[in-house]
């Protein structure tokens, strides 16, 4: 009987899970499909579409000068066979991996914690402005954050079974899997790796030693499937072709992470006021001072996973190269909700009750908030510069776009007559670095330009050091005749270069 | 069984913990980093609130530093330190004289004391019960006789007045003989072997006083009581163990024993300070007796169950402690070593950290109202350098004291800065504090007076928010002194809430509490 009543209980919190993760992927899937899934492509998007547009091969070789890992570029390019590549439908790969990803970190969640710690992190985790922006984005960001669930799934699975005296070779393979799959995603997936043995080093060294051989090997079997992609690169040069200008971090940047991995891409007067609650999160600190609260070791594996990789890389970016970008570290979001939502749970109830309020209320807002605001840093809207260019640019007229590598989201919508170059001039299609910016170049090709049209209309976005030096040389020399700001960081110019008609028209 | 295994682990501020050097070293080295960051990393912007951040800062450096220093022996507590205890087969079973000393306690609660002091599990041992109700004139002195007359324990009553508590038992001193002595207050009742676990000690002959923690049966009474309780686990915890490997253990005036000729050698209890354990336990220390903490509960004694005593029992302290920085300063004393200066220092300057806080928490206010700051630096900048300390402190905090420090307990401690200020202010005027012994039972009425400087924090801070977001509007140096309003306000609130009339929602009866004890 008691038997019985236990298993219609277990059956009915499982119906009661199945119903709670449903409703969030619902809920995921409406807010993506109502604010995300149709805006404008992004900069980034259109890269992917234009690498994933190639063959297999050349989209290999692409990807090989590029800054990033080829998996996701052939799921997409094998997406895109099956159902064509608009961005909307690009996108669906993206979000498909986020709506994976929510029962991913409750089964995680779970079994690093109690049931009500990982449905409130997967809350947390489906109203996050942040991941679900980039589950509706055409880039490799909401795979890597599956993986990365899947992966420490497969890693706490795999320490309890050692714990507990059972070697089983499926967790080994799964997480070596994982791991792979994982690497082949995403560069940083290296720092998963590295944080996992930090912990390992710091709460499991007994583990480390006995089963030493076995991790060996394991790292033999990761490291030996990641030769042939290093043999790739070195083959067609070191991220020979666009690698994007990163500044060098500072402590804001760092803090602007945190909080926008929870609260998203804010205007600046709401990303301030949000900074600058910072000595709440030391109230919070305080809080959690009750007897016997003690950081237990999967709480401290999640604070080592959410926290140590972007420390580390905001130390080497300071001191050797700056590779610090916030999306990058997309994989530690999940832990940092799990993190966040055990800390809140180890608090006493009435501060726990406020504190789930107040969270999932802020969360809410700033979701609506970053995705209905225009002036919202996130937003690039080359679909509108696009549109206007279109409706207003004739043949007599040119398009120039700076950065170089912006041209891919304006030429996808772009329709008008008028020809598109880049300042500096870039050929996409050869192998190397975008060539640098020269003012003696850019004075040569526009008296080139002089001579032929009567109208350049001038595309400002992603600022890579020249913007304010190419802007400055248009103002100096040309008469503006409109001017227009679409989006954050996104600007428009006409300068008319003669004023008799153009001798021929190339 | 749930109970026994809650009893437990009220108990767990007595096991030793275990915190890495490392970790101490290192926070030592991130407060040094964040003061020295302070004092010259960034340009000051107004000098008169910089001298004022920067006095804070060196105080809470001197906090920090000492009480690393202090945990530091934690690690140490597996070596043999300094006194010897006594071989079983060593038979040493010297006499003691066990004072209860009484000022008027209601009679069941003496009476309690009574019944568990004469079924001490010792050979030697005779009870006396010190009677101050004459002088003090409450109503209940003769009563208290009877009840000594009834369970045939000699009532020693004074008819002379002076010296509070201290002159009560050196009274008594003068009519007693036995080499070991040992003192309860009324509401403290010992456990059997209260004597067996603390006489051995003495088998060394140069130990001066062996004390015991003083642990609150009324612990879960009421917030009142858990934070007066959460404040004792983290002192008789954590800081008096590490305080005991320095032979540097604080006397604490009840549930301790001392020896008689130590004690006669420094005058008797002293008498011209109302912390008269606190300065008895320094001037023996000075005179080269060791001393003893035994990290175990053998007595048992009652929390003060309401704010207003709440508030007594600490001016009481924190008058006592200043008046040892002002009066008797450690540095000065020669007899004492450079550990033990150190410690009884860092004891007694614990009092200042009320003019600290209110240093900090006036801060804000005053950026808010004049926009003035003491620094230029942004506050990422301020992030930067001061979350790692913090989050290390916290760390350390509750690692040093097994888990038992709470938010409770912090927020009572700063939220006590007027007291102190207050007790300060009597101390540098010289104003006649009286001793009061701390109230037995809940005291009723209106306590809103004890908070009458949290409800005006509560009002500036209202104020001066307004008047900032007026000036500068939703500005990044408003929002942070705002946020710190906010932890102001929040530290202060669990104490405002225990002043407030019938704040009685979370009290447990009290015979629901004498089985959980």
């Amino acid at each position: 009987m008691h038997e019985k009543s236990n298993a219609s209980k277990a059956a009915s919190t499982q119906l009661y899970d199945l119903i709670f993760l449903s409703l969030l992927m619902i809920l995921a899937t409406a807010i993506s499909a109502y604010f995300l899934l149709h805006q404008s492509i992004r900069l980034d998007e259109s890269q992917s579409l234009w690498q994933s547009s190639r063959s297999l091969k050349g989209l290999i070789k692409t990807i090989s000068q590029d800054v990033h890992m080829p998996l996701y570029s052939v799921l997409l390019h094998l997406w895109q066979r099956l159902v064509g590549n608009s961005i909307e439908t690009a996108r669906i790969p993206s979000l498909f991996f986020f709506l994976l990803s929510i029962p991913a970190l409750y089964s995680l969640g779970k079994q690093a914690f109690q049931k009500n710690i990982a449905r409130f992190a997967c809350l947390l985790f489906s109203l996050s402005p942040f991941i679900s922006w980039y589950g509706n984005e055409t880039r490799m960001y909401s795979l890597l954050t599956l993986l990365t669930i899947l992966n420490q799934i497969s890693f706490l699975k795999l320490i309890s079974s050692l714990q507990n005296n059972q070697n089983h070779r499926i967790l080994w393979a799964y997480f070596s899997l994982t791991t792979i799959l994982g690497i082949y995603t995403h560069y940083f997936f290296w720092l998963v790796l590295t944080t996992q043995f930090f912990y390992l080093l710091l709460t499991h060294k007994n583990l480390l030693k006995k089963y030493f051989n076995t991790f060996i090997l394991m790292l033999g079997i990761i490291l030996c499937s990641f030769v042939p992609w290093v043999l790739q690169v070195l083959k067609v040069g070191f991220f020979s072709n666009t690698t994007p200008l990163i500044n060098l971090p500072t402590y804001l940047n760092l803090f602007n992470s945190f909080t926008q991995f929870i609260f998203g891409f804010q205007a600046e007067k709401i990303n301030t006021i949000i900074l600058s609650l910072w000595p709440i999160t030391v109230l919070m600190l305080f809080f959690y001072l009750q007897k016997n609260n003690r950081l237990d070791k999967n709480a401290l594996y999640f604070l080592l996973t959410a926290f140590l990789p972007p420390l580390l890389i905001f130390l080497i970016s300071i001191t050797i190269r700056p590779i610090f970008v916030t999306r990058y570290f997309i994989f530690t979001v999940p832990s940092l909700f799990l993190f966040l939502s055990w800390l809140i749970y180890a608090y006493s109830k009435t501060v726990s009750y406020l504190l789930k309020t107040t969270f999932v209320s802020a969360m809410i807002c700033t979701l609506y908030l970053q995705n209905v605001l225009p002036n919202a840093p996130i937003k690039e809207n080359y679909r509108a510069a696009a549109s206007y260019l279109s409706s207003q640019s004739s043949n007599q007229d040119l398009i120039a776009i700076s950065a170089p590598f912006t041209i891919y989201p304006i030429e996808y919508y772009y329709q008008g007559p008028a020809k598109l170059v880049t300042i500096p001039s870039w050929n996409r299609y050869e192998i190397g670095p975008v060539p640098e910016f020269s003012l003696e170049n850019l004075n040569s090709e526009s008296k080139n330009f002089e001579k032929v049209y009567q109208k350049v209309w001038l595309v400002l976005s992603y600022d890579q050091g020249e913007e304010a030096e190419i802007k400055k040389y248009f103002d100096e020399k040309y008469h503006k005749v409109d001017e227009l700001v679409i989006s954050n960081g996104l600007r428009l110019y006409a300068y008319k270069l003669r004023y008799d008609p153009p001798v021929s028209i190339q | 069984m749930e109970i026994l295994k809650k009893r437990d682990e009220i108990k767990d501020f007595l096991k030793i913990p275990k915190i890495s050097r490392f970790i101490v070293f290192l926070h030592a080295g991130l407060a040094i980093y964040y003061s020295w960051a302070l004092a010259f990393w960034f340009p000051s912007e107004n000098p008169i609130l910089f001298a004022l951040l920067l006095i804070g800062e060196i105080f809470h450096l001197w906090q920090a530093l000492t009480y690393g220093y202090t945990v530091w022996y934690l690690n140490d507590t597996n070596q043999t330190r300094l006194v010897t205890t006594a071989p079983k087969e060593a038979l040493f079973f010297p006499a003691v004289d066990v004072f209860i000393t009484v000022a008027g306690e209601p009679l069941e609660i003496v009476e309690e004391t009574i019944q568990a002091a004469i079924k001490i599990d010792y050979p030697k041992f005779k009870v006396f019960l010190l009677n101050d109700g004459y002088i003090l004139k409450k109503e209940n002195w003769k009563n208290t006789i009877s009840l000594a007359a009834k369970y045939k324990i000699r009532c020693i009553t004074r008819k002379f007045s002076g010296g509070a508590k201290a002159g009560n038992i050196n009274n008594a001193l003068k009519l007693t003989k036995s080499p070991l002595v040992a003192i309860l207050d009324a509401d403290h009742i010992p456990h059997e072997d209260f004597l067996k676990k603390t006489v051995p000690h003495f088998y060394d002959e140069k130990v001066g006083f062996v004390q015991s923690p003083q642990f609150y049966r009324n612990h879960d009474l009421n917030e009142v009581t858990r934070a007066a309780w959460e404040q004792q686990a983290v002192f008789f915890g954590a800081i008096s163990i590490s305080k005991n490997q320095t032979n540097s253990a604080t006397m604490c005036g009840t549930n301790m024993v001392i020896k008689r000729d130590a004690l006669l050698s420094v005058g008797g209890i002293c008498q011209t300070n109302i912390a008269e354990d606190f300065l008895t336990g320094l001037f023996m220390h000075e005179k080269g007796w060791k001393s003893v903490y035994v990290p175990e509960v053998l007595a048992e004694g009652l929390a003060p169950e309401d704010i207003m005593s709440f508030s007594k029992q600490h001016f009481r302290w924190a008058r006592g402690s200043l008046e040892v920085i002002f009066t008797y300063n450690p540095i000065w004393r020669h007899g004492l070593s450079f550990k033990q200066k150190l410690q009884y220092l860092s004891s007694a300057s614990y009092f200042l950290s009320g003019v600290v806080v209110l240093l900090n928490a006036a801060l804000p206010i005053f950026v808010l109202f004049t926009g003035m700051r003491p620094l230029e630096m942004t506050t990422m900048d301020l992030l930067a350098i001061f979350l790692p300390y913090m989050v290390l402190t916290i760390y350390v905090l509750q690692v040093s004291t097994n888990y038992s420090v709470s938010f409770r307990a912090i927020a009572f401690a700063v939220s006590s800065f007027w007291i102190q200020v207050k007790a300060l202010n009597a101390v540098i005027c010289g104003q006649k504090s009286k001793f009061s012994v701390t109230s037995k039972k809940k005291l009723e009425g209106n306590f809103l007076s004890v908070i009458i400087p949290h409800l005006t924090y509560v009002c500036l801070a209202i104020w001066s928010i307004y008047t900032g977001i007026s000036r500068e509007g939703w500005s990044a140096s408003v929002m942070s002194n705002v946020a710190w309003i906010f932890f102001n306000l929040s530290m202060f609130a669990p104490f405002i809430a225990a002043a407030l009339p019938k704040f009685n929602f979370f009290e447990k009866p009290i015979e629901q509490l004498k089985t959980a004890a």
